[in-house]
């Protein structure tokens, strides 16, 4: 059996939602179990409002739950691919992405060695000295993405396969990405798409009503949940 | 852990320093023209004409020692207590420890310090006030002001991202300490009774010991220091404690 990186043991976690002293707090994961094994892709899919972003940060890290148990061994890092960690416009795509890098976790050192990678890489070599304000949307894209490829963590969350820039950049980042997720990084991805999932993961995770509903083989959770009809109560995925 | 935690600190830091500088046409001059013009406008406010008791020319040496360096403390606290807020977006992708924001507004608005206390002594040598032996004992008053911003810093940006409303009283705190810290009199000169109450502003004691030491060329009386060294100690503590044990909480209350 493959080594486990990251266990979930009966968590729970409750929200108010206003900020009143009187509000009563709601449970939005109720008991979720799982274990997360090293290199493989796993899904996770759910109505809206399942718990399914509140899941990601659990993974992150950041927050604790309220119930149950997270495990994980040390040094290991997970993180929600970042396309956009706040850039300063009036600083060159240089100092930006040095400072992106050392937030990450890289060393000073580590992370200047990189920077001609990563310029090159965004095919974006020159413009690694001009101030990202004066980027174009696309061209800021192409750093972020750059940046993000570059400083890969141990457990790769992802909210979506998102392609960034324009056609031709687009196209690049989300095969790259797809080559990640099949490569031997440990991911974890929420998705809409059942193609993407039954595609991409290894095993899917079901969440309905904060619970873990059915957890397995990718194409049998999948077509399960897709046989499933939705709830007759208030239809509420907009289609954007 | 911590090695990163400090580089990120030292890259934010400087970060936010080369920024500030590209954002204007004057750029880093603007860190020493900014104190002297607010130094130029104090004391047309308080001594010249305005005020009435013309003694303008010593009255602007005895103000700079004080309206500076509290500058450096009331813009580290204002940036500090934000500081978790304007950096929301890195914190809700992954995981940070909090106390490196403001730690890092703290390091670059040091470092902008450190540029105009030299300002400060050349102007005084100028002035007439010639550096003296107890000119040594500058650092320490430094460094205890240090203690005192970072606590206070600490304190409001544990503070704020749980409950927004103190955003606002955090400026005015500013403008209290600012009115009442004797930077724009001699405490010494109020009745007995004010000067009680105005010493429990342990800024007031700093400012004091700026003026012994860069105007009077006097000794330091370390028992002046101990107040605010105690009071900056034990609000690092708190807020250091509360940012540690809260890691992990704002993030749900922020978003």
């Amino acid at each position: 059996m493959k080594e486990c990186v990251l266990s979930f043991d009966k968590v729970g976690i409750a929200f108010k939602r206003k900020r009143s002293l009187f509000s009563t707090k709601e449970y939005v994961l109720k008991d979720i179990s799982f274990d997360l094994l090293k290199g493989e892709t796993l899904g996770v899919i759910g109505r809206n409002g399942a718990g399914k972003s509140t899941l990601l940060k659990l993974l992150a890290d950041l927050i604790k739950p309220n119930s149950g148990t997270i495990t994980r061994p040390p040094g290991i890092k997970s993180q929600l691919l970042s396309l956009n960690l706040g850039f300063n416009k009036n600083l060159s795509g240089r100092d930006n992405a040095i400072m992106a890098l050392v937030t990450q976790g890289m060393s000073i050192r580590e992370s200047k060695n990189l920077i001609s990678k990563i310029g090159e890489y965004g095919s974006i070599p020159h413009l690694m000295d001009q101030p990202v304000g004066t980027y174009s949307a696309g061209e800021r894209a192409r750093l972020g993405f750059s940046i993000a490829i570059h400083s890969l963590p141990e457990i790769l969350l992802l909210d979506e396969i998102l392609g960034v820039g324009d056609k031709e950049f687009r196209k690049k980042s989300s095969e790259e990405l797809k080559q990640k997720v099949n490569s031997d990084q440990t991911v974890v991805l929420v998705s809409h798409s059942t193609a993407t999932l039954k595609n991409l993961c290894d095993r899917v995770m079901w969440i309905e009503s904060g619970r873990v509903k059915m957890l397995g083989d990718a194409q049998y959770v999948v077509d399960a949940y897709m046989d499933t009809p939705t709830r007759a109560a208030p239809k509420a995925e907009l289609s954007v | 852990m911590l090695r990163n935690a400090l580089s990120i600190i030292w890259v934010r830091g400087i970060g936010a320093l080369k920024a500030d500088s590209e954002n204007s046409y004057l750029g880093t001059l603007w860190w020493v023209l900014e104190p002297l013009l607010l130094t130029a406008l104090f004391y047309v406010a308080f001594s010249t004409g305005i005020r009435g008791n013309g003694s303008g020319s010593t009255f602007v040496y005895f103000l700079i020692c004080g309206i500076l360096p509290f500058k450096w403390s009331s813009s580290a606290i204002t940036g500090s207590s934000t500081s978790i807020n304007s950096n929301l977006g890195i914190l809700s992708q992954f995981y940070l420890p909090k106390w490196i924001f403001p730690t890092a507004v703290n390091l670059s608005m040091f470092i902008r310090f450190m540029l105009v206390l030299p300002l400060i002594m050349a102007f005084l040598s100028f002035g007439g006030y010639a550096p003296g032996a107890a000119w040594i004992h500058l650092p320490l008053i430094v460094l205890c002001q240090l203690v005192l911003t970072l606590g206070l810093s600490y304190l409001t940006a544990s503070l704020v991202p749980l409950i927004p409303d103190l955003k606002h009283l955090v400026s005015l705190s500013m403008t209290a300490v600012l009115f009442t810290a004797g930077i724009f009199f001699d405490i010494d000169t109020r009745p007995e009774h004010t000067q009680e109450i105005l010493r429990l502003n342990p800024f007031a004691s700093i400012i004091d010991a700026y003026r012994t030491v860069l105007l009077d060329n006097q000794p330091l009386s370390f028992a002046e220091l101990l107040y605010p060294l105690l009071f900056g100690g034990i609000a690092t503590l708190i807020g250091a404690a509360k940012l540690y044990l809260l890691d992990r909480y704002y993030l749900r209350v922020m978003t």
